[in-house]
């Protein structure tokens, strides 16, 4: 099952190694040329023998983490977020840490020690620290430097009505939906990049399609979806098992009309449900790509994720099917010369 | 000068959505272009070329289309539109403003719900009232997506002041079309309409690696620093053209300046240096363009930019008409 294998390994920005080598694995018997750009993204060429348009398929690999500046006498590691994390959700959370994978268990000081009036603020990120059971600063220091970096250790699993739960669907599901889609075979050249650095500002895909020169590009993301209690209609973003959520815009993108009317076209046709993504904040790799040069028309299909960049992310089954039934249709018209041009 | 003004400010042109605005630029610029054409984000081109054998060089001027907007993100059950900003707006100057969904013509007024405190007012507590009864009745207006601008148009304070609700990017517009037509020179001339400034000179950005040019300048608006309690900012308003040295983005080589400046004293006209750290402007996203493109400003001085009421001199205007003209006609 590609999204436990994908979820279940480490990949925070910057760091995305043992996600590419598994990518890797996956992708070469389906490729024409697989190799790695100079930031780490991973570049997957298929149809290479086929004439235009080209099309790039970007996913980006890495997921947010954390990273550790310093070990007290104690031997207790202190860190820092890699990329959006809301340190509120931390405490007491299981982590895995450096490069041999420690356990570890994020600690702060029991609530029966805290001061009254500490009790009601959420613990900051001074307050909390990475306990891998050392029993000092040297003993930690045997696996640990500071520069080594921590996920959760959440476990894939499915779950309710057609629902999965893991940490880091954001993007490892889009990297899942490419890696399916490479599987088959299109008589357009397509290349796969699974990019880097997504999560601290859209740094691996600026040059991936610097390099690639796409006439289209499709970014497969996970994306905010926040239809749980307490929150209006317009405070969303999405809906969970409503479909794909197509970007109109985020904070990077106003997504080309022409490319939204093609989509929402196919999905029309094919019958498969979609969605408009409800909100301005967040943005994708799109904001980078579609900048690059004299501009790339470039659109985001995006799987609604709960809970998002927390250790436990949720998302429908439904939708991860949907969003791949909707860029293989794509695909297959753009095959047919029905792309959107200028 | 007063009428393409007028004109521009009735069409819609919220980041994006730069389409109208376009159009009737084209209209102006297409009888003395070479060449005119669009590209993905939505900048127009107009070229004009050296008559006889010219410079060999290509200068490129460039003034953004877009006005600050909204964006529809939401249409709620009841048939209140929700909506987030594109653009330097602030949520609390929008209450009661009058706004027109772009792709549409719709008019609709900007409500705030009762209970937000308007100490912290958001744009999550603000909604755009169409007068539809539902939301099926409202999506024959407007769509998740489309931009709504605001719905003022020109109005004339004296004989030389305009207010406007857009004037920030048209203002501009009009000062590049008309230094285009009535532009002599021996190098080749680009004028780039732009798409997207209002977001963070996304327009500009593929624009200046499309065209590659020689010589940028760019033609922006900027705060005035002459009314009550002002940042300290160099330009006032009637004070003539200015000359652009420093905004947030760049700061333009004392060559560049001094060539405007020039052009400036040539022309016989009023000019001031603008010195406004706070404000954008599209020439930083140009001259950090491919290897660096050597990039002026020229600044029309403008109040109250970012509100719905903006207020330009056509004085100051004509004046930068000139300082281009005489610019490009010594290259």
């Amino acid at each position: 099952m590609l999204l436990k294998e994908l979820t279940e390994s480490s990949g925070p920005s910057g760091f995305e190694t043992e996600v590419r080598d598994l990518i890797r694995k996956e992708a070469q018997p389906y490729a024409d040329r697989v190799y790695t750009d100079a930031l780490g993204s991973l570049i997957v060429e298929t149809g290479v023998q086929h004439p235009g348009p080209k099309v790039l398929i970007a996913a980006h690999m890495d997921e947010v983490g954390l990273m550790i500046v310093g070990i007290t006498p104690e031997g207790l590691l202190r860190f820092r977020a890699i990329g959006g994390v809301d340190t509120r959700i931390l405490v007491a959370k299981s982590v895995r840490v450096g490069r041999d994978r420690l356990f570890g268990v994020i600690g702060s000081k029991a609530v029966h020690l805290q001061e009254s009036g500490e009790r009601d603020i959420p613990l900051k990120l001074e307050q909390l620290f990475i306990d891998i059971g050392a029993r000092s600063q040297e003993q930690a220091r045997k696996y640990i430097q500071e520069g080594d970096f921590a996920v959760f250790t959440t476990v894939y699993e499915e779950m309710g009505d057609g629902r999965a739960k893991a940490k880091s669907f954001d993007d490892r599901v889009g990297c899942a939906i490419a890696l399916d889609t490479l599987k088959q075979k299109f008589s357009i050249p397509v290349t796969y990049a699974f990019t880097v650095q997504e999560e601290i500002g859209l740094r691996g895909a600026g040059p991936v399609a610097y390099r690639v020169k796409p006439d289209l590009a499709f970014v497969l993301e996970g994306t905010v979806c926040s239809d749980v209690v307490g929150t209006p209609s317009h405070g969303e973003g999405t809906r969970l098992g409503a479909g794909p959520a197509l970007s109109v815009v985020d904070r990077k993108t106003i997504v080309d009309r022409r490319m939204l009317d093609f989509l929402m076209a196919i999905a029309h046709d094919n019958n498969i449900p979609y969605q408009l993504r409800r909100v301005l904040g967040g943005a994708n790799d799109a904001g980078a790509i579609h900048l690059t040069e004299m501009g790339i028309l470039s659109a985001a299909i995006s799987v609604p994720t709960r809970y998002i960049h927390a250790p436990s992310q949720e998302i429908s089954l439904d939708d991860v099917a949907h969003s791949q039934q909707l860029l293989v249709a794509a695909l297959r018209r753009i095959e047919q010369g029905g792309y959107p041009s200028i | 000068m007063k009428e393409l003004i007028r004109g521009l400010l009735t069409v819609s042109g919220g980041s994006g959505n730069e389409g109208g605005v376009a159009a009737a630029i084209k209209a102006q610029v297409s009888g003395v272009a070479d060449e005119v054409f669009t590209d993905i984000l939505g900048n127009l081109f107009a070229i004009k070329r050296p008559k006889g054998a010219g410079s060999g060089k290509t200068v490129m001027l460039i003034a953004p289309m877009d006005e600050p907007s909204v964006v529809i993100t939401d249409i709620g059950e009841n048939g209140y539109l929700r909506f987030e900003p594109l653009g330097r707006l602030q949520a609390s100057a929008l209450i009661g403003a009058r706004v027109r969904v772009g792709r549409t013509g719709r008019l609709g007024v900007i409500g705030v719900e009762s209970k937000a405190d308007h100490a912290h007012l958001e744009f999550q507590h603000l909604f755009i009232d169409l007068r539809t009864a539902d939301a099926a009745s409202a999506a024959a207006y407007a769509q998740v997506g489309d931009t709504a601008t605001f719905a003022y148009g020109m109005e004339e304070l004296d004989d030389h002041t305009v207010i406007g609700h857009a004037l920030g990017s048209r203002a501009a517009c009009v000062v590049q079309i008309e230094a285009f037509k009535n532009a002599n020179s021996s190098a080749t001339i680009v004028a780039v309409f732009s798409s997207q400034a209002q977001v963070g000179s996304r327009g500009a950005q593929v624009a200046a690696y499309r065209i590659r040019p020689d010589l940028a300048v760019a033609i922006d608006i900027s705060p005035t620093g002459d009314t009550p309690e002002a940042k300290r900012i160099s330009l006032t308003l009637g004070g003539g053209a200015g000359i652009k040295a420093l905004d947030r983005d760049m700061v333009v080589a004392p060559a560049i300046r001094e060539q405007l400046s020039r052009a400036a004293v040539k022309a016989e006209i009023t000019a001031q240096i603008e010195v406004s750290p706070q404000a954008h402007s599209e020439a930083g996203a140009v001259f950090l363009s491919r290897e660096g493109i050597p990039t002026g400003g020229v600044a029309i001085p403008v109040r109250y930019a970012d509100t719905l009421s903006q207020m330009a001199d056509l004085r100051d205007m004509t004046a930068c008409v000139q300082v281009l003209e005489a610019f490009l006609s010594d290259l």
